[in-house]
């Protein structure tokens, strides 16, 4: 298998970026390798302070059926 | 594969904090790690030396590593020797992450982060009102 990649030019106006957190990246370049990993846990009765809004897996519109869960380390 | 210059006239960036970086410029490898403690604790006084990462199973256990996989050829033919970029502004970079103007070539970050909350007894404050 032949993976042949023509990069014809690139150019960017305005990035705006409000946070990169817990193991991630902004690159502006050339990358040969990646890996990120990320473990993250918290409690129930967190408050939510911040711009990470929690995603549901309802249908879009239907925010009421939104929740998190969280599960303790074993 | 050869790396792309990159042209940016105009970045600023407000915090970069807790084991992350800013680069300008390439790089070969780049491991940036944090293990985060954080308590958040109802009351006025704070006990020092009492959350060890040994006690949490979350700073030892292994990351899931992905199976290897067969390598493929590539040939990538860059027709413009750099990447144009006018201008970049970022708030904040935290816990382990990454910016980085210029090339990289392997990056493998990691981070881990308990919450804690102590909240004093509720029952305890009811009586206090009543």
């Amino acid at each position: 298998m032949a993976f042949i990649v023509h990069n014809w030019g690139l150019n960017v106006g305005n990035v705006e970026i409000a946070g990169i957190t817990s193991s991630s990246v902004f690159l502006i370049g050339d990358n040969e390798q990646i890996r990120l990993n990320s473990y993250f846990d918290t409690p129930a009765e967190s408050l939510i302070i911040g711009p990470f809004v929690p995603l549901g897996s309802g249908v879009s519109g239907d925010t009421a059926s939104s929740t998190v869960e969280t599960v303790e380390d074993e | 594969m050869n790396k792309r210059l990159v042209t940016l006239d105009d970045i600023k960036v407000t915090d970069v904090v807790y084991g992350s970086s800013f680069v300008i410029g390439d790089s070969w490898r780049a491991t940036p790690f944090a293990r985060v403690l954080a308590v958040q604790k109802e009351g006025t006084w704070f006990e020092e030396g009492r959350y060890n990462y040994e006690d949490y199973p979350i700073f030892t256990r292994q990351f899931k590593r992905l199976p290897p996989t067969k390598t493929v050829e590539d040939i990538h033919y860059h027709h413009n020797p750099t990447i144009n970029v006018e201008s970049v502004r970022i708030n904040g970079v935290s816990t382990s992450s990454m910016i980085q103007i210029g090339s990289l070539g392997i990056l493998e970050a990691e981070s881990r982060v308990k919450h804690f909350r102590i909240l004093q007894d509720e029952q305890e404050e009811d009586l206090r009102i009543d």
